[in-house]
């Protein structure tokens, strides 16, 4: 039991076990005297919940389009890869390999010859040499057969396990090629319906240099997603990352996260959010350091009004 | 998920994947490694999905607790590798003013709130509580990169959580 003073020291230092502040030996003491009061476990718990909604409030980071896609199709054809071995495994253990088949053959030749040899007492006992001279004679022939037959049989058995292997094989691979099919065409669905829909609206970004850099932005007014598409874009430098703001009518600059372009400069961006027609004044790109900044310190790249 | 449907595994990453990389962004402040820990994290849900119990919490921040301290991991990782230099604040002395677009409107609002109910924290209680989030440092190691003494860091750090869960109630009683 712990008492009023002990519950009291704990209640002031609760905010430290939440954001995990404290070293092992210490949370542990503090926690075993927390599991002693219902109004303490509470506390705990809303402090922790408050500690763990600081992860909601970062700046948005949306990952490029083409390495999301290819970060999902790692993990789907890991999925599939690990889940097929496991059930690969276990029916090993149910069915006979190739190895384990091949030991009950060789101990059933083997057991061909106590037999042999346990019939001579027996022939002895009936009395009829003449007969056990004819069995004798052809004994290492029967044994023969039986070892040959025995050896085709593991030979078709092998032939027809490897079959087995090579077919699961295939399906592995067809199962593996039509994950990343599918996952290519939910993206490619979906990359189409947010740049054609009838609510599409795009702007057009151009760029603040003579170069080439330029960009254009979907914005489907209904389901409130925004597609940016670069190209010609050259790759952010090391340490640094571009990033893409929304301009509102009250020149609020919104980010709309950070991406980086791939080597031939190219790079789709995705993001949903809520914004009334009438508040979008302008979209634009600027270089800020890595993981972004909560408002545009760099130098604006591509822009473009949204005047309709 | 737990019953291993590799489609739940989609469906989860199609949700939360832009979320887990901003706060993984935000910790380990390096795209490249960002991404490695975010592969990392979805690969440890599935993994332990036959685990996950409701009592941890909704899916989404049980995600985002493994999120957080991987990447933590990550970030002491890369510190020793960087022979200990500090990571540079500069970047990060200010919430944005206004939300952040995240994969729906739900976070949106989350989002909102909890940015609201930072920026109604004094500056210096802020500073305590993001470096005890975002950067996993123990109430010494905000005292010695402060300069203050450990009293006032661990006074500073209970003012701030406990004024942003009352912001975060209040807000909440508000939407209600």
């Amino acid at each position: 039991m712990s008492t009023p003073n002990e519950r009291d020291e704990v209640f002031v230092a609760l905010p430290d076990l939440a954001l995990g502040l404290l070293p092992a030996a210490e949370a542990e003491r503090l926690m075993s005297i927390v599991a002693t009061s219902q109004s303490l476990q509470a506390e705990l718990a809303s402090l922790r919940g408050a500690s763990n909604a600081l992860a909601h409030g970062v700046p948005a980071a949306p990952i490029a389009a083409d390495r999301k896609a290819a970060m999902r199709e790692r993990l789907m054809t890991r999925a599939v890869s690990v889940k097929l071995d496991s059930a690969e495994s276990t029916s090993t253990t149910r069915t006979p390999t190739g190895t384990t088949v091949t030991t009950p053959t060789f101990s059933a030749t083997l057991k061909l010859e106590p037999r042999e040899s346990r019939s001579t007492p027996i022939i002895r006992e009936v009395q009829i040499p003449a007969r056990l001279s004819l069995v004798q004679r052809i004994s290492p022939f029967l044994a023969i057969a039986a070892t040959v037959a025995f050896g085709l049989a593991v030979f078709r058995l092998q032939d027809i396990m490897q079959q087995r292997n090579d077919a699961e094989d295939a399906l592995r691979v067809a199962t593996v090629e039509a994950t990343r099919t599918s996952a290519q065409l939910a993206i490619s669905d979906s990359l189409i319906a947010a740049m054609s829909g009838a609510n599409v609206r795009v702007v057009d970004m151009v760029s603040t240099k003579k170069l080439a850099p330029g960009a254009k932005m979907f914005w489907d007014r209904v389901a409130n997603r925004w597609t940016m598409v670069t190209h010609d874009l050259p790759s952010a430098g090391e340490g640094r990352t571009y990033q893409l703001w929304l301009v509102t009518a009250r020149a609020e600059k919104i980010s709309a996260g950070t991406f980086n372009t791939d080597a031939r400069g190219r790079a789709v961006v995705q993001a949903t959010y809520v914004l009334a027609a009438r508040d979008l004044a302008a979209i634009a790109i600027t270089e800020e350091p890595t993981g972004g900044s909560p408002q545009p310190t760099g130098t604006i790249l591509v822009a473009g009004a949204a005047t309709q | 998920m737990a019953g291993g449907d590799e489609s739940a595994l989609g469906a989860l990453y199609d949700r939360w994947a832009d979320a887990v990389n901003a706060l993984v962004v935000r910790i380990v402040r390096d795209e490249a490694e960002a991404e490695e820990v975010v592969e990392a994290v979805f690969w440890q849900a599935w993994q332990q999905a036959a685990r996950y119990t409701t009592d941890r919490g909704a899916p989404g921040a049980w995600l985002l607790a493994m999120a957080r301290s991987r990447s933590l991991d990550r970030l002491r990782a890369l510190r020793r590798r960087r022979d200990e230099q500090p990571v540079d604040d500069s970047v990060f002395d200010n919430q944005p003013a206004v939300g952040d677009p995240l994969s729906e409107l739900d976070a949106n609002e989350r989002a909102s709130r909890v940015v609201s109910a930072l920026q109604h924290l004094p500056d210096e209680q802020r500073e305590v509580l993001e470096l005890a989030y975002f950067e996993g440092l123990s109430q010494t190691e905000i005292a010695e990169r402060l300069g203050l003494p450990l009293g006032t860091v661990k006074t500073r750090a209970r003012l701030a959580l406990r004024k942003m869960r009352d912001r975060l109630d209040a807000l909440r009683e508000v939407e209600a």
